[in-house]
């Protein structure tokens, strides 16, 4: 998770109210908030750009300005120095970007700290702007449908604001946007707009040129084509057009560019030090997120400077007109005695009702004993009435939760594959074997190479992304055999002292056309022992040992495994009455198969199906009635 | 003084030698007698001393040693010795230069021999001749003391003390000061010698007759077979000393923390599942209200599996209500995610990114209340391979479907699981999952580190996870990591450990840790 500086004096400025630092960590943390702790940032100012660059004490400051790309090495005199600030660090809660701001955070700790239980309100008036939405933006080779804007005046920017507003908009990209693909934002100098009638409409690629941000405003411009193909920020998030023939296009009344959404916004609208009066705009394929996003920004600036006015924008579709920003609180029916219960805790209605104020919203008595919930514009994470149960529990507090354990009684089980391999176990570690574990990720070369075999031989499952170990081989499938997994320890406890008897239990996985998602795991057991005097007599005593144990008698027929020596190895068949399973193989390993791993001792190994040797019963081992379907493996 | 009825068989031996003797023996000597090896009578003579039989005293004496030059004149004469029996022998004189030739010593030592001769009187330097003096005439033949204190040193292995080169009549003094002149030739230094000396308790007992048992080491069949264990002593061990090391087979210590974590939930009445590691996206994703655009979904972070391409879907009744849960809510009463659900998405098989597919499953195969199942196993995760991260790493998932169950249902079940596997301070902090409402995480304190360690996530399905499946009533879910307890229990620093375990961990790592 990203995570955001927050200037502590803002934070109480907006706040208006006293706090002490620990306090503070302590009620972020039972919001939910992942407090990293307190830090001084050293900052200083791009003499170019005016763009603010924040240092912690560990960092070196960077040597080029991180918007214009001035050199500070070679112009010294460029670097503004400016007070170093105190933040407090927290690891961005994407689920809640309404308090990614010290806005945003005050305005919920006001009404959680009961500062002020009145529910945040704002005012917005009726502006004069208009967006008029070309139809094409949904047609899918110019998909970008979607735009709200707000006009916001009068806001002064200082320092420490002006890098606040900045993150808050990378970091509602990051969380609302997707990087910029749902919803994108752009900020412009209200004053450099002409005309109140914005036209939001596809162009060709190369249709027409404006001066994209950071560009010669003097010079001749870019098309689209050349900012994706040129420009720094076009590079970046060119992915995002990658099959549009059109790309979308902010125009001002006299055919003056705002921006390119979602790539870059133009030079000539560039904010400025001075400047007071905004327009905003956020495009992007969801209509719901791209509303969201600009409800989080304006509410947040509104919180950061109160004198603020916010001014509506008429966007209008073809087929239909809407205001924009829309703060309109969203309403929820919840039954407080409901939510009560889904937490554990005796609450009456009123004080659900005071507990969903602390949490900003507003609440009014419904029918039937239910609370009519007005919740705030701004949050985006309230999808079910269970969304506002959880801010009545975080209002109350969870540390404030009496644990306690659920009334039903119930008999357990454990599975019958467990059983067997638990038996397993006991049974190698009783003939002094030690148990190691191997990755079941895999790959061919050690699967199938190392042991002479075919990588045909037994179909593997093969991961479409794999990645890979240190030495570079792709980890593309899972293991379908434990022995390979089992020679490999002996290749790294080379030098050791002699003998050494390892064991494996663990799941291989087969390719099966039967099984419901095409593959299925197989549990086993695999032992090897290495000494100058191992060979085929133990390996056969062993899995003697192990078929008979587990209260099958071994039939051993011979066997062809290229990993073992021919004529040294063997087919396991366990027999119990009329039944008699091929349950696996045992031998003294080739010593081909030896030298690819080094080893100069020969091996005894056996592997073993441990699921076919315990218990044959069905999945869920539910006794008491509870009967179900017996097979764990395919649904319903 | 005890009532001794046997003495071990060497210690008896010890004691009648020691009895015949009425003054103080040196143990060498006693030991020589009695033909044992000294480190052994000193042994028996500590045992029998201790009941107070005999006595052992301590001496210190200078010990003269031979040099290493001292030594290689073991058997030989000296060089001025060879020179003046050459000469006594003969005519009494000879040149200088021919002295090598006479006595057939090499020219260093011919040389050497002139410096001894002069200062011992025995020959006179005549230019270039040599003539024996009446002193010489008179030392022929008969070993000055240095010569005799290297012959006796030489026929005693190098060593002798003080006293037994006096009782061998020679004048230590006036050798010494021969000897010191020459280099590496005898060296001095101070010996402890212990006597001992038979008490008149000893006596008696050994003149009472007392028994004499044989000592015994290894109780073997022999002395079983008959009883005749009965007339040896079994000879007590030093119990303190250390023996071989053992190393049983054992299970894998991480194995023992999967194993503890099933038997916890096994006796909290929990029911024990499992579920394919190739799982569907529709089970891993879907069906737990991740919306398919998810940054979770993304191939940076899951193994999609290329073979087998496509997992079958349930019935379609069932996918249906998942589809439209994501689309609107469907019956659930959500908003949904708004956008247009695929089916192709959901049937593309991942490695299962968590065990919550298992339980999530379990809880479409029977959503009836009251139930409680659990998983445990391993999850794959497209991390890249460091000390820290592995592709893979093992869960435990749980839940309980309960129409009573609530947050604080949860809260106590986990409180539960954690104090039974030896914890005692945890917290649980509200966190969000795309699938659960509310959310927490639970965090355990880490005493070493000082400070509270993530454990897992948890809370209650959302209704758009349980109302698909048929299931009204509250759903309480967790998923927790389980490598993070081997690192409280076995101090793992890097999880990589557990799977490239160096062989003296497992060996070393003890069964127990409680």
């Amino acid at each position: 998770m990203p995570v955001v500086n927050l200037p502590v004096h803002l934070l109480k400025e907006c706040l208006g109210h006293p706090i002490e630092a620990e306090a503070l960590v302590e009620h972020l943390q039972h919001l939910g908030c992942d407090v990293e702790g307190y830090e001084d940032l050293g900052r200083f100012k791009c003499g170019t750009c005016g763009a603010i660059h924040e240092v912690t004490a560990r960092e070196e400051a960077p040597g080029k300005c991180e918007e214009c790309g001035t050199d500070f090495q070679e112009h010294p005199d460029l670097v503004e120095h400016l007070d170093s600030i105190e933040v407090i660090r927290m690891e961005l809660l994407p689920v809640r970007p309404d308090i990614f701001d010290p806005g945003g955070l005050a305005r919920a700790l006001r009404t959680y700290l009961e500062v002020d239980l009145a529910p945040p309100a704002y005012t917005v008036t009726p502006g004069d702007y208009t967006v008029t939405v070309d139809p094409a933006m949904a047609d899918p080779e110019s998909h970008r449908p979607f735009i709200a804007c707000c006009v916001v005046r009068g806001l002064h920017l200082d320092d420490t604001r002006i890098k606040v507003v900045m993150k808050l908009q990378e970091n509602l990209h990051w969380a609302l946007g997707r990087d910029r693909k749902f919803a994108s934002i752009g900020v412009y100098d209200l004053s450099r707009v002409r005309g109140t009638a914005l036209r939001y409409r596809p162009v060709d690629p190369d249709e027409m040129t404006f001066v994209p941000l950071g560009c010669d405003p003097g010079g001749p411009g870019m098309t689209p084509r050349q900012v994706l193909a040129a420009h720094p920020k076009g590079q970046a998030f060119s992915h995002l057009l990658t099959g549009h023939r059109r790309y979308p296009l902010l125009e001002d009344a006299e055919g003056g560019v705002l921006s390119m959404p979602p790539i870059i916004n133009s030079e000539p609208t560039r904010v400025r030090m001075d400047t007071t009066d905004f327009f905003i705009d956020v495009t992007g394929l969801n209509d719901r997120l791209v509303q969201k996003a600009l409800n989080i920004l304006t509410t947040s600036f509104a919180e950061m400077s109160p004198g603020v006015e916010l001014e509506s924008v008429e966007i209008r579709y073809a087929d239909r007109t809407v205001t924009t920003p829309d703060l309109t609180r969203e309403e929820h029916v919840l039954d407080p005695a409901a939510a009560a219960r889904l937490i554990g805790v005796d609450l009456s209605p009123e004080a659900v009702e005071t507990l969903l104020r602390r949490m900003g919203h507003e609440v009014e008595p419904g029918q039937k004993g239910t609370l009519r919930v007005q919740a705030p514009a701004y949050r985006n994470d309230l999808l079910h009435e269970v969304d506002l149960v959880e801010d009545v529990a975080i209002a109350y507090g969870f540390h404030n939760v009496p644990p306690r354990l659920v009334p039903s009684l119930t008999v357990g089980g454990a599975l019958a594959v467990e059983d067997a391999s638990a038996a397993v176990s006991r049974l190698l570690t009783g003939l002094g074997f030690l148990e190691t574990l191997s990755l079941p990720v895999t790959s061919p070369e050690l699967c199938f190479d190392a042991l002479r075999r075919q990588r045909t031989e037994a179909p593997a499952l093969e991961i479409e992304n794999p990645i890979h170990d240190d030495s570079g081989v792709a980890l593309a499938m899972l293991r379908t055999d434990l022995l390979p997994g089992l020679l490999q320890c002996l290749a790294r406890y080379r030098g050791a002292e002699l003998p050494q008897k390892l064991f494996e239990v663990g799941d291989v996985t087969h390719l099966d056309a039967d099984a419901e998602t095409g593959a299925r795991e197989i549990r086993r057991t695999a032992a090897v022992s290495i000494h100058n005097r191992a060979g085929f007599a133990e390996a056969r005593s062993l899995a003697g040992a192990l078929i008979r144990e587990m209260g099958w008698q071994l039939e051993a027929v011979a066997g062809e495994e290229p990993f073992y020596l021919p004529g040294r190895c063997a087919r396991i068949l366990a027999v119990k009455g009329d039944r008699k399973h091929d349950v696996g193989h045992f031998g003294e390993v080739h010593p081909e198969v030896l030298e690819h791993f080094g080893l100069t001792y020969p091996v005894a190994a056996v592997e073993v199906d441990v699921g076919r040797l315990g218990k044959e019963a069905g999945d869920e081992a539910e006794p008491g009635g509870f009967k179900l379907p017996a097979s764990n493996r395919t649904f319903l | 003084m005890s009532e001794k009825k046997w003495l071990h068989e060497v210690d008896h031996k010890v004691l009648s030698a020691l009895s015949r003797h009425t003054q103080a023996v040196k143990i060498e000597a006693l030991a020589a007698e009695i033909r044992l090896d000294p480190a052994r009578v000193k042994v028996a003579l500590d045992a029998l001393g201790a009941d107070h039989w005999v006595e052992v005293t301590e001496e210190t004496y200078p010990e003269y040693r031979l040099g290493s030059k001292g030594k290689s004149f073991a058997g030989r004469p000296l060089p001025e010795r060879a020179v003046l029996e050459a000469l006594a022998g003969g005519e009494g004189r000879a040149r200088i230069a021919d002295l090598a030739g006479l006595t057939g010593l090499d020219k260093k030592a011919a040389g050497e021999s002139l410096r001894w001769l002069g200062e011992k009187g025995w020959a006179r330097r005549e230019k270039d001749a040599l003539e024996v003096t009446p002193t010489g005439q008179e030392a022929a033949g008969r070993p000055g003391e240095d010569e005799r204190l290297l012959e006796a040193l030489a026929g005693s292995d190098g060593r002798l003390l003080e006293q037994d080169i006096q009782d061998q009549n020679i004048d230590l003094e006036a050798a010494l000061i021969l000897l010191k002149k020459r280099k590496q030739f005898i060296g001095v230094k101070t010996r402890v010698v212990r006597y001992a000396v038979c008490l008149e308790a000893g006596r008696t007992l050994i003149a009472a007759g007392v028994e004499c048992r044989r000592e015994v080491t290894q109780l073997g069949h022999e002395l079983l077979v008959d009883g005749a264990w009965r007339q040896v002593d079994l000879k007590p061990y030093d119990v303190t000393l250390e023996a071989e090391t053992l190393i049983p087979g054992k299970q894998h210590p991480f194995r023992r923390v999967l194993e503890e974590t099933r038997r916890v939930f096994l006796e909290m009445g929990f029911t024990e599942i499992v579920s394919p590691y190739c799982e569907s996206s529709f089970w891993d994703f879907d069906a737990l209200f991740q919306p398919q655009d998810h940054p979770a979904r993304d191939m940076q972070d899951t193994f999609y599996v290329k073979r087998p391409a496509a997992a079958d879907l349930p019935p379609d009744a069932v996918v249906n209500e998942v589809k439209a849960t994501h689309e609107d809510g469907g019956k659930t009463g959500s908003l949904g995610w708004g956008y247009t659900w695929s089916r192709d998405l959901a049937s593309r098989p991942v490695l299962r990114t968590h065990t919550t597919a298992a339980t999530v499953r379990a809880l479409a195969r029977d959503p009836r209340p009251p139930r409680k199942v659990f998983c445990v196993g391993p999850v794959f995760r497209n991390e890249t391979i460091t000390y820290k991260h592995l592709p893979v790493f093992h869960q435990v998932d749980g839940i309980i479907i309960e129409r009573e169950a609530s947050l604080a249902c949860l809260l106590g079940t986990l409180t539960a699981f954690y104090r039974k596997m030896g914890f005692e301070r945890f917290q649980f902090r509200p966190a969000f999952f795309p699938y659960t409402e509310p959310s927490l995480e639970v965090f355990v304190w880490h005493e070493a580190k000082g400070d509270w360690v993530e454990m897992g996530g948890s809370g209650i399905f959302r209704p758009e996870v349980t109302r698909p499946f048929g299931c009204e009533v509250p759903v309480l879910a967790w998923g927790l990591g389980l490598e993070r307890l081997a690192i409280f229990y076995h101090g793992i620093e890097r999880i990589r450990e557990i799977y490239d375990a160096p062989l003296d961990w497992l060996k070393e790592t003890p069964v127990c840790r409680l």
